[in-house]
Parts: structure tokens; sequence; C-alpha cells
């Protein structure tokens, strides 16, 4: 199953590599949109000393989890954003009648070139982190790296919950409802202490995109105890099996298009 | 002109043809906002203090819904709809049109901008009305120059837009340059935060670009930072930046109408 999943997106990458020129842009332009969004934080540090008591780097450390994150879903799940559409116009049903997970084909079908920009930005930079505060141990860059998959996971999970409600409410596979549950990740970039408890909450246990930058970064400036690992697992873990269950769950709600 | 504003009336027809979805994507970007409040409202809170580099809490606030309704006014979809058209070809029907590329171009984004504009400004006024004591409220003068500052940075803007969106004739897709466009002038315009906050060197950079009149310069008449006597020389360099993405539309679309080949079109 993994290596068809594999050979698709093979296929996907070669089909836009078939456009050298825009294949290099999105490259760059990935880079480039990663490195103008820490822009804000690096000036904000240049009038201030710390944001609720986090310094500059370690702001960029949360910031690189979810960077890296959202950068391996576009290369190897940019699928994902194509559930409306396929809901919709009624490609799904291909899918259906194939030997083969239908969330994993959903998955395979295409990919964001821009992912590569922000890995090829992303790792150095959490590399040049790692050095700068002083994490260089086999056990920190063990954690890291898996932030990075935990991370991952709860990004899929967030982006396949929001776009398998379409299933329930269609809107012409035009629904901006995925990207709107999206956009509350931008809150999650800042320490948590600065927003009212509302949005902590909200963060923490209804869209919990607090679990893929800011409680990592938390454990790994030994903000909160090492145990807190536990908690980041069991809550992905816990969140990927739910957003599973809606997709399986939305596919018995699945009326094709008649095609 | 009769052809640029039927245009315009096709284009407010079309994206308002999926209503539904046209108001759900207006939400999207409010989202936004409101995490940009809620962190400048906590560094405020957590700074203990009024002001933040030379920036009053009210100015900054005013600063971010302003700079909102400026950014937000041309939504994605909008923005890059002639590099779609281009990416598939059907920009073709637009080239046989009697009439001229840059108008049906303009008058298609004009007509996203009309709408969207027009709810966020609305909303924007009625917020100023709830919390006009933890705002800026401009006098009436720095109000009319910010306005006719706001008009020829949006004109800047589709300009800026149409000569990207042109760039994918030669690179054949159109996700590349969208994508660096977004981040290159959603930093340098001042949409994500004030250009006056930028370090010397980076200041100095906007400076030379053509983006800030976008967003940063007609706020700044609107906080009452310009005075009268800056305003004709900044309408004019605003002026003058949109002649120039003119000519520059005119010397890549020659280019473009001699080499375009266009599979079956």
């Amino acid at each position: 199953m993994i290596r068809a999943f594999l050979s698709i997106k093979n296929q996907c990458i070669k089909s836009e590599m078939a456009y050298k020129a825009n294949f290099y842009l999105l490259v760059f332009a990935g880079i480039v949109t990663k490195f103008v969004g820490l822009g804000v934080p690096f000036i904000l540090f240049e009038k201030t000393k710390d944001i609720a008591g986090w310094g500059r780097n370690e702001i960029y450390l949360v910031m690189v989890y979810i960077i890296i994150a959202e950068g391996v879903n576009s290369l190897f799940f940019e699928g994902v954003w194509n559930i409306p559409e396929m809901v919709f116009s009624g490609k799904l049903d291909v899918l259906l009648i194939r030997p083969m997970n239908p969330l994993l084909q959903v998955l395979s079908y295409g990919v964001g070139i821009h992912g590569l920009g922000d890995l090829l930005f992303g790792i150095p930079t959490l590399i040049y982190l790692h050095i700068n505060l002083g994490l260089v141990n086999a056990k920190a860059i063990m954690l890291s790296f898996i932030y990075i998959v935990t991370g991952t996971v709860l990004c899929l999970a967030v982006y396949i919950i929001s776009n398998s409600i379409v299933f329930w409410f269609d809107s012409g596979g035009k629904t901006s409802i995925p990207y709107m549950i999206a956009n509350v990740g931008q809150y999650a970039k800042y320490p948590l202490r600065i927003y009212p408890v509302v949005i902590q909450v909200l963060l923490c246990f209804v869209i919990p995109y607090a679990f893929m930058g800011i409680v990592p970064a938390m454990i790994m400036t030994n903000r909160i105890s090492d145990l807190y690992f536990i908690v980041v697992l069991g809550v992905v873990g816990l969140f990927f099996l739910m957003a599973i269950y809606i997709f399986n769950k939305g596919i018995t709600k699945y009326e094709s298009a008649g095609m | 002109m009769k052809n640029f504003w039927t245009y315009l009336k096709i284009s407010i027809k079309s994206k308002l043809y999926y209503r539904t979805s046209f108001i759900l994507n207006m939400i999207s970007p409010i989202i936004v906002l409101c995490g940009q409040v809620l962190l400048w409202k906590g560094i405020f809170k957590l700074n203990n203090a009024s002001d933040f580099a030379d920036m009053s809490r009210n100015a900054m606030f005013s600063y971010i819904l302003i700079a909102f309704v400026l950014n937000n006014s041309l939504n994605w979809s909008t923005e890059n709809s002639l590099s779609k058209d281009i990416r598939n070809g059907t920009v073709v029907s637009k080239m046989i049109r009697p009439t001229t590329f840059l108008s049906q171009n303009i008058a298609d984004m004009f007509g996203g901008v009309l709408i969207q504009g027009l709810f966020y400004t609305l909303l924007v006024i009625v917020i100023f009305f709830i919390a006009a004591k933890d705002l800026f409220v401009p006098s009436f003068s720095n109000l009319l120059l910010f306005v006719l500052s706001a008009i020829l940075g949006m004109i800047l803007r589709l300009m800026i837009n149409d000569f990207f969106s042109l760039l994918c004739f030669f690179v054949t897709g159109y996700l590349g340059i969208a994508w660096l466009k977004n981040a290159i002038t959603n930093f340098f315009s001042g949409a994500m935060i004030p250009i006056t906050l930028f370090p010397v060197t980076l200041k100095s950079i906007a400076g030379y670009l053509p983006f800030k009149y976008m967003i940063q310069v007609p706020i700044s008449f609107f906080l009452g930072e310009y005075t009268f006597a800056d305003g004709i020389k900044t309408y004019t360099v605003q002026i003058l930046w949109i002649l120039f993405f003119i000519i520059l539309h005119c010397l890549i679309y020659r280019k473009i109408r001699i080499n375009l080949v266009i599979a079956g079109g």
C-alpha cells in the first residue's frame, strides 16, 4: 500500500517537474514565504527583549516546528485539500472501487512543491536553533525529530477533519471552511500566555495546534516537564484516530454525483 | 470606458454567483485579523506600556484594522484569475475581444475589490464606532488625504498584480509567482507589520520598492503622520509608480503577443 502511495507521489512530482521554471519558482517561493514569515518576530524582537518571557530563538523554534510540519504535509499529503472538489465532482467514486485505502489514495493525489522550499528553509534553521539554544545532545535531537513527526501527523489530522466537513456540508466544492480552520494555526505561533483563556482552550483542546509547536518548544526549553512528551503523543494519536474515523464516517455519507 | 463598466458588471456578477462560498471566503481573513489583534493586545499588556517603539496602542490597532481592509480587498481567487486563465489557455478569449487586455484585467480585479472592499470597510467602520476610545480616530482632512492615497494605492496594487500575472506567460505556472508575490508584497507593503517598526536596513530597502505605497503610506495619512504638503509629493510618487507599471505592462504584453502559442486557442 505504501509502495502504491509512493509510486503515485513519484508520478505527481514528475508531472510538476515538467514545468521546470514553475517547479524551481515554487521551491524558491516556499523558502521566501517562510523566511518572510519569521520577519514579524524578527522585527518585534528588535524593539522588545521578550514576548511573555520567550526569547527570539525560542519563538523561532515554535515557528520552525510548524514550518517543517506544514512542509512535509504539503509535499506528501497535499491531496487532502482535494477532498471537497472530489466529493462535489463525484471523482471519489473511482477511489472507492480501487483495492486501496481511500484516504491514502486521496492523500497521494497532488504534491505541494512549495513544501520542499519549507523543508529547505526549515531544516537548516532548526539545526541552527538547536546549536544556538544549546540543544545539541542526542536526547534533544531525538525529541526534536519526534516532535516534527507528531506535528506533521497533527497537522494532517486537522486538515483531514476540516476537509471532511464537506461530506456533511457541501458548498459546490468551493468551501473555505478548511482554510478558516487552518488559519487558526496562525495563533499557535506565539506563547499561549498572550492570548485570552478562550483562545488557549481552543488551541489546546478544540483545534490542538498548540501541540504542533508551542508545547514541544516548551518541553525543549525546559518550561514544562519532559513528561509532557507523553501528553503530546496522546493528543496527536487521539486526534489522528478521530480524523480517520471522521473521514470514514464521511465516506458513508457520500453520494455519488451519478457519473 | 463603456466596455470597462460592462466587464466590471460581469466580474461582480460572476463573483457573486456562488454567494455562500463568497461570504465564507470573506470570513477567513477575519480569523487572521483576530489573531493579529490578540497578539498585539497581548504584547501591549505584557509590556505594560501604552506605546510600542513610538507607536501608540490606539495607532497600532487602527493600523491593523486599516491594513486589513486594504490588504484583503483583493482575495486570492480574484488576484490569480488572470494567472489561471494564462495557465489553462482561456486567456485567448480576453486577447481577441475588441477592448484592451489591461482594462479587462483591471475590471475583473476591480469587481472583486468593490464587493470585498466594501464589506470589509463597513465592518471596520462599525468597529471604529464601537471601539472608538481604543482606536486612533483621524481628523476629517487626514481622512480625505487617506482616501485619495488608498485609491491610488489600490490602483498600484492592481497594476503590480497585473505585472506578476503576465509573468505566468513565461513560466507556464502561477502558484510559484503568486506565492512569491504574496510573500514580498505582504512584507514590504506593511500588511504584516508597520514599516515604521522595521530596522533601518529593511526600512531603506522598503523605501526603494513600490509596495509600501499600497498600504503603509495611505495609513500614514490616516494616522496623521503625513501632512498635506507630504500628500502632493506622495501622490506624485504613487502616480509615477502606476505609470511605470502601465508602461511595463505594454512592453511585456507586446512581447507576449509576438511569441504567444496557445494549443487549440
